[in-house]
């Protein structure tokens, strides 16, 4: 990307709806997400001389989003975001007979439970699920091999089902 | 479902399993009701997710982004990109010399020894430079265009790296460099020899827009994100570098 023109700057501003969703999901607050979003553009400007033209735009971006928020909590230690105990026992599920659940729950109630994931969890889900990247690319967003791609987000799917399910349990149809 | 595992579920239902492994989850959700429900499940809420986020991509962008993408490109290694970020901060002559403050200094390392620094001004810690003594008190307590009481250290100007690090360029009698404030210490990134400018007395002057790779590079490395105003500086200062970076 050469210094003198503005495709830089114009594939940023045409990215930056997809940032903000990625940060809404990856922080579990509009707010903040908008804050990482603003913190990356400004590193992105910074470091444009390091962007490898031919390289994805959105995978770097969303990589300086992923480093800046683990930083952040990490510094900040925020309780709010604090990984709520988890039951291991995520393979439970689908042994109990219970309903489809989609009409028993909100888009909110989907973001709430986001949250309750871990943060590793959350950033490949958001990135494969929400964003569409391939396990390839979430991959080298992350830094991370592609099998520890593929078992974060069966973790993340996981306890993300058993967390809604648990949220509004179907009726059983036969008690046992 | 015992040869299917969770892990093969879910590359499944991203479409990113080979035929041969297709197949096999195909026949074991095809044999197994209790499973093809759980995938089926798997699958509703996963369609969730992007819907669950969607409110971004039609909302127009923010002004705040759109005034950072505005912004005039600011190479901060050039003195044209000096002026567009001081404005009208600074008058010409402290801009020449902010300029070549800027623009002095070798990497630390192997070149460290040809750059003349007084005894106990820096120490070593995990093959770092750290600032010391009079050193360490300088940068954190000099306004810039400031020198110590004793003269043997002056602070040229202070910025904010890309990783929200501040550092400070300075100057000691016979050698230029720039320290960031990294865990609490004041670490001496770069430093070199200064040689005095042919009629410019002991200021040291860079020929007129000669770039030092090497500082070059390691501004590069870093990236400069904001340079401090005289006000922002003193707030800096005042709150021993905790103060607000924006």
């Amino acid at each position: 990307m050469s210094k003198g023109d503005n495709k830089f700057r114009v594939e940023l501003r045409s990215l930056i709806p997809r940032l903000r969703r990625f940060g809404h999901a990856l922080t579990g607050s509009a707010d903040d997400g908008d804050d990482l979003v603003q913190d990356a553009l400004e590193k992105a400007l910074s470091r444009e001389a390091q962007f490898n033209e031919g390289t994805r735009l959105d995978s770097w971006m969303y990589k300086i989003m992923q480093n800046a928020w683990i930083d952040k909590k990490r510094s900040a230690a925020r309780q709010r975001l604090v990984v709520q105990p988890m039951d291991d026992d995520t393979n439970a599920i689908g042994e109990d007979g219970r309903d489809s659940f989609d009409s028993r729950i909100n888009l909110r109630q989907v973001r709430e439970m986001m949250e309750r994931l871990h943060v590793d969890e959350r950033s490949v889900l958001a990135l494969v699920s929400i964003e569409g990247q391939t396990y390839q690319q979430a991959a080298e967003t992350l830094g991370i091999p592609i099998g520890t791609v593929m078992s974060r987000l069966a973790r993340a799917r996981n306890k993300l089902l058993l967390l809604l399910e648990g949220l509004n349990p179907a009726p059983r149809e036969t008690e046992q | 479902m015992s040869m299917v595992t969770d892990e093969m579920i879910t590359a499944w239902l991203d479409g990113e399993v080979s035929p041969q492994q297709r197949e096999e989850i195909e026949q074991a959700v095809a044999a197994s009701p209790e499973l093809g429900h759980r995938v089926a499940r798997l699958s509703q809420m996963d369609r969730m997710l992007a819907p669950a986020y969607a409110a971004t991509l039609k909302a127009p962008i923010p002004e705040r982004f759109e005034a950072i993408l505005a912004r005039p490109r600011a190479s901060v290694w050039s003195l044209s990109g000096l002026r567009s970020v001081f404005g009208g901060l600074l008058e010409p002559r402290q801009l020449g010399m902010a300029a070549a403050a800027l623009i002095v200094g070798v990497v630390a390392g192997g070149l460290l020894l040809s750059a003349p620094i007084k005894p106990g001004f820096v120490t070593t810690s995990d093959g770092d430079l750290i600032a010391n003594n009079e050193m360490a008190i300088s940068l954190a307590s000099l306004q810039s265009g400031d020198a110590a009481a004793s003269q043997a250290v002056r602070i040229k100007l202070s910025m904010i790296d890309a990783e929200g690090n501040y550092c400070r360029q300075f100057e000691t009698s016979g050698s230029a460099g720039l320290a960031c404030l990294e865990g609490g210490t004041w670490k001496v990134d770069a430093l070199s020899p200064t040689k005095p400018a042919a009629g410019q007395g002991d200021q040291y002057v860079m020929a007129d827009g000669a770039v030092d790779p090497a500082i070059a590079a390691a501004l590069d490395r870093r990236g400069v994100k904001q340079l401090l105003d005289r006000a922002q500086e003193a707030s800096a200062i005042a709150s021993g570098w905790k103060a607000e970076k924006n």
